[in-house]
């Protein structure tokens, strides 16, 4: 498995985390932003492999595109992912998340703050059938 | 000199190895190359324990480039001579650099020696993608089954093999390093059943690298009850894939392996009394 933008950037723009408190699962996702453009992408989990493929699927979508281009991207992917599983929407729902968080730590780092991540706890479990 | 990089490098040298001996056909090669990849564990071993005495830091990161892949055995022989012979320069005049040279010495006259068997040279199919199993007819979906469950577990196996290797360094009483190794044996025999029917199956590859949030656990009690329902899930999904595929053989295998989880289990509710 050859999973596209996989592992950390290096001097990121924003670092954010998805998890699950109950199950320990977990996506991070790094954002290396210059003037609205998302440059670069990484992401890792320790997830199944529904979210490592939705991880490199969705950074593929958003890499080298604007912010705004971003959100239609975010509302396409869950589009996608509601007509399947619900084991797929919940790994879906990690990987958005942890992008969120992302861009809320890039704004927070943008104001000065010197927190290393944001993370947002997601209710849904990915090893649900 | 003990640091980061060269225990990068050594991390990678054993997966270069073991799975090296999972692509191979060839018995006797295959067990010795094994056998190799367990010395480079314990490498890794003794070098994590020198490098968490020292408070140095060290992770679990691999060079992007980092590939095992190759249709030929040879190649793969001659990249694993240069890596260990470009290792060597890292070493220092320490008994524990010398200990490991010492063995890569015999490794390195061993590669060469199957360098000059000719016949061992066979095409790989252990990376061609194939998708067929070559011991029993199984069906698009078993085979589907199969494919998806190898590398969710081969995932797994590494992942837990390096989660409870980081604890064991960490382990604060003697019966918890033993049941972190009894741990550490167990998912190195999964990883290499797995990586074996990977293999055949023309589908092997690496697992992905471990994030630190995977392994960096300060709450040991967290960490074992979450990890009694990692045991459980793989249990289930070992369940499952036994009862979806119809060969018998195939089928009492991951009812095995399903066994062994269970066990697992038990032994993580022993570390979780003592602590």
């Amino acid at each position: 498995m050859h999973p596209h933008n996989y592992g950390p950037l290096e001097n990121p723009t924003g670092v954010g985390v998805g998890h699950s408190e109950q199950s320990g699962e977990f996506v991070i996702f790094y954002l290396g932003t210059k003037d609205d453009i998302l440059e670069k992408v990484g992401y890792a989990t320790n997830g199944c492999h529904d979210t490592v493929v939705l991880g490199s699927m969705f950074t593929e979508m958003i890499k080298g595109e604007s912010l705004e281009y971003s959100k239609n991207a975010v509302e396409k992917l869950r589009e996608k992912v509601a007509l399947g599983p619900v084991k797929q929407q919940a790994c879906a729902q990690m990987v958005l998340t942890a992008f969120e968080a992302a861009q809320i730590h890039e704004q927070k780092k943008a104001a000065g703050s010197a927190e290393e991540l944001y993370a947002i706890e997601i209710g849904m479990e990915c090893e649900v059938e | 000199m003990i640091d980061a990089t060269l225990f990068k490098r050594k991390h990678q040298l054993w997966l270069r190895i073991a799975f090296l001996s999972f692509s191979l056909s060839d018995p006797w090669v295959k067990n010795r190359l094994y056998e190799f990849s367990q010395i480079e564990f314990r490498h890794l071993k003794w070098l994590a324990q020198s490098l968490y005495e020292n408070h140095s830091a060290y992770d679990y990161e691999r060079d992007p480039k980092f590939n095992i892949e190759s249709e030929s055995f040879f190649t793969l022989v001659h990249t694993t001579i240069n890596e260990i012979k470009t290792l060597h320069l890292l070493y220092g005049a320490t008994p524990l650099c010398e200990r490991m040279r010492h063995d890569e010495d015999y490794i390195l006259s061993t590669l060469n020696a199957y360098l000059e068997k000719l016949s061992l040279d066979e095409p790989l199919k252990a990376f061609d993608r194939s998708r067929h199993w070559p011991d029993a007819l199984l069906s698009a979906a078993e085979i589907d089954a199969l494919t998806l469950f190898l590398f969710e577990e081969l995932y797994k196996e590494y992942e837990l093999i390096m989660v409870y290797f980081y604890r064991q360094i960490r382990a604060a009483t003697p019966s918890q390093v033993s049941h972190f190794q009894d741990l550490i044996d167990e998912s190195h025999f999964h990883l290499r059943s797995f990586g074996e029917m990977m293999a055949k199956m023309g589908i092997l590859s690496l697992p992905r690298t471990l994030h630190p949030r995977t392994y960096e656990i300060t709450d040991m009690g967290r960490f074992l009850r979450s990890g009694i329902l990692e045991e459980e899930n793989a249990k289930e999904e070992c369940r499952k894939l036994s009862s979806s595929i119809t060969d018998e053989k195939l089928s009492s295998f991951f009812e095995f392996i399903n066994f062994q989880e269970s066990y697992h289990i038990e032994i993580m509710k022993k570390l979780l009394k003592e602590m």
